[in-house]
């Protein structure tokens, strides 16, 4: 077995480990959300979705904002290490956007009445995901290594541009999505018991963003190492 | 609601059992590339 292949098997054994403990967390999660919360007034059960639609968009905006950083960095420094952070982030971010996409508007028919509408924050959304889908069919569709980091970096690089126009965009526009109540300049407009559930989830979700990343990052480098003895 | 916790869940599950057949299957290939290439 080569080094190459067993620091990748390290790596995903690391990252197994971190998804582990970051599922449990997420199971942790579901009953502090769901029986240890209380209800808000308003909007009452439908408010839950809050716990697990708001972590997933920020770990898919924090997902696709490193593919920019990395892809950038890779332009300027050619490390194909940061080609494949780039890559796993963005396969990872496509699965929680998979999330808020679902999520949200099973939250928009009761509150909304409609299970959709082409609200900015919404519309952004939605090309955000399938523009990191075209990111990752570009990725397979080439196979020289540096022409692959290269074309896919620019792709990332400009659908990264889309994540502050999306968090912004209930400021800019017209729009039905209610405004942040956690990343904002002012303090979170919301109550204590609330807040910490909320926390308690991005922490975990972020976790869980880590682990994915982690073993997909491990799993890019079993293949590398894999065409590499095989074009040895 | 419940549905959206569940959905959630059922994302997250697939995306790490594919990640896990994955690397699973790039291990096996790698302990015996000849099942990989007959």
């Amino acid at each position: 077995m080569t080094a190459e292949l067993e620091q990748a098997q390290r790596i995903v054994r690391r990252g197994s480990w971190l998804i582990a403990v970051a599922l449990a967390a997420a199971a942790g999660i579901y009953v502090l959300a769901l029986a240890f919360t209380p209800l808000e007034v308003r909007q009452g059960l439908a408010q839950k979705i809050f716990y697990i639609h708001a972590p997933a968009a920020w770990a898919a905006m924090l997902a696709f904002t490193l593919v920019g950083l990395t892809s950038g960095l890779y332009l300027w420094l050619g490390d194909l290490r940061l080609d494949r952070f780039a890559a796993a982030s963005a396969e990872v971010g496509v699965a929680f956007c998979a999330v808020v996409l679902t999520t949200g508007p099973i939250w928009g028919k009761p509150i909304w009445g409609t299970w959709w509408t082409w609200d900015a924050r919404l519309t952004l959304t939605l090309f955000l995901f399938f523009l990191f889908l075209g990111y990752l069919v570009l990725r397979r569709a080439l196979h020289d290594p540096s022409e692959r980091g290269r074309f896919s970096a620019v792709v990332g690089i400009l659908g990264t541009l889309l994540v502050p126009f999306i968090h912004l965009s209930v400021y800019l526009f017209r729009t039905l999505h209610p405004q942040p109540v956690l990343l904002k300049p002012s303090a979170p407009s919301m109550p204590p018991e609330m807040l910490r559930t909320l926390l308690a989830s991005f922490a975990t979700f972020t976790l869980l963003y880590l682990g994915f990343v982690t073993v997909r990052y491990g799993l890019s480098l079993m293949l590398e190492a894999e065409e590499a003895s095989a074009g040895a | 609601m419940i549905a959206a916790y569940i959905v959630a869940a059922v994302i997250y599950l697939t995306y790490t059992w594919s990640l896990w057949s994955r690397t699973r299957a790039a291990s096996r290939r790698s302990r015996d590339p000849d099942a990989a290439h007959p």
